[in-house]
């Protein structure tokens, strides 16, 4: 029960500073921006995950 | 000469030497009573129906459903026949049906520090085919947040629905959460499902007039306007929709960075609860200067806070752009549909 699925996470970066400013996530099918905000629920599963190591954010492109 | 109100004996002269208090009223507190959230089931900004499988979806606001197999939980948005008596002056209830595995139906009231204390949870509800005795169950969650204490499942309750209305009413205490680490995120998770604590049901539950409220007094819901609600809502979620069609909808406006991308500033109605994630429905297109439209290829979010959020877009090409005004927009076929989800 309560399983969150993410299926690919990649950070995106202001193209301005280089800085990694969002994460484009897959999560349950869905495809969204995902803000660097731990009190974001997205953010906070995408994390869980990656110290968990189930999940990887890939460098942006 | 006495003044009596609602019939509990308060009387003008407790009035003028300043002995009214809580217990007159109840209690309660008389207004912002209730801290559920769209608890009348007016507020849809997702839709009014949606039928989804394995994992967690939002039909209306604030209330979160979880599906046990493909396409197996639908909930939706259901008007009582106008003038109806049953549950009186409301207009909206939630159906949850369930095809494979129990129903799940959760709303997580922000802020876990907020649920302390004695408290009264109140709600109408019926059933057409899970009448078994106790066989809906609601089951608090205390959740602490990120980088909080694990998570607590509180103790068990049992309602008996038939196919009529009755409001239900139940008084409990939160586990102490003395001494525990409360994060980032934190809630009190009211939790329904369809489960007598031995088998789940499948079937189809209503549900409407949702209360939670401090104090042992189940009080009358808390009816809100429509646009208080929604205002509310949106502190979770909020959402931009323009049709295909008329009227015109514009999600912000920002400036070319060049041919293929610029910014859009959209200022959020209210200050969400955390920075909101960003799903892109349908993308739209981007309008140079009033001149001409061009297909939104992709979208991402850039810096964002609760109150506002920087959209980045990308064209395939645009005519010379560097610097000019853009606008995000639906029209010319194309439609319009922006989700900013903040969430517990």
């Amino acid at each position: 029960m309560e399983q969150i699925n993410i299926t690919s996470a990649q950070y995106n970066v202001d193209t301005l500073t280089g800085n990694n400013v969002s994460i484009q996530a897959t999560i349950d099918s869905i495809e969204m921006s995902v803000p660097l905000d731990p009190a974001n629920r997205h953010y906070a599963e995408i994390m869980r995950q990656v110290e968990a190591g189930t999940l990887t954010i890939q460098e942006a492109d | 000469m006495a003044i009596t109100i609602n019939g509990s004996g308060i009387t003008s002269s407790e009035i003028l030497d300043g002995t009214l208090t809580e217990a007159d009223w109840g209690g309660n507190q008389l207004s912002h009573r209730n801290l559920i959230i769209n608890g009348a089931m007016q507020v849809a900004q997702r839709g009014t129906s949606s039928t989804f499988g394995i994992g967690y979806s939002f039909v209306l606001d604030r209330w979160q459903g979880y599906g046990y197999g493909s396409n197996s939980l639908t909930l939706s948005q259901q008007s009582f026949t106008v003038g109806q008596t049953d549950v009186p002056n409301f207009t909206k209830y939630l159906r949850a049906t369930s095809t494979s595995g129990k129903i799940f139906l959760q709303q997580k009231v922000e802020d876990i520090e907020r649920v302390v204390g004695e408290h009264t949870l109140s709600f109408y509800a019926k059933s057409s085919d899970i009448t078994s005795a106790n066989a809906l169950q609601m089951q608090p969650v205390q959740r602490f947040g990120s980088g909080g204490s694990t998570a607590s499942w509180g103790t068990q309750y049992y309602f008996t629905l038939t196919s009529s209305w009755q409001r239900f009413t139940l008084t409990f205490t939160p586990d102490s959460i003395s001494g525990k680490t409360v994060g980032s995120g934190s809630s009190y998770d009211i939790v329904f499902s369809t489960n007598d604590g031995t088998s789940d049901y499948t079937g189809t539950v209503d549900i409407t007039g949702v209360q939670l409220e401090v104090g042992s007094v189940a009080t009358p819901f808390e009816h809100r306007s429509y646009g208080e609600e929604l205002e509310r809502c949106q502190r979770y979620y909020y959402r931009v929709y323009g049709p295909n069609s008329n009227p015109r909808v514009r999600l912000g406006v920002g400036g070319w960075g060049n041919a293929t991308s610029g910014h859009i500033i959209v200022h959020l109605p209210t200050t969400m609860r955390a920075v909101p994630s960003l799903t892109v429905v349908s993308a739209a297109q981007a309008l140079l200067e009033n001149v001409a439209w061009y297909t939104i290829t992709a979208n991402l979010m850039a810096d964002a806070t609760p109150s506002m959020a920087d959209v980045i877009f990308n064209v395939a090409s645009s005519a010379s752009s560097n610097g000019k005004v853009a606008f995000i927009g639906n029209g010319g076929g194309t439609e319009l549909d922006y989700r900013f989800d903040s969430e517990l």
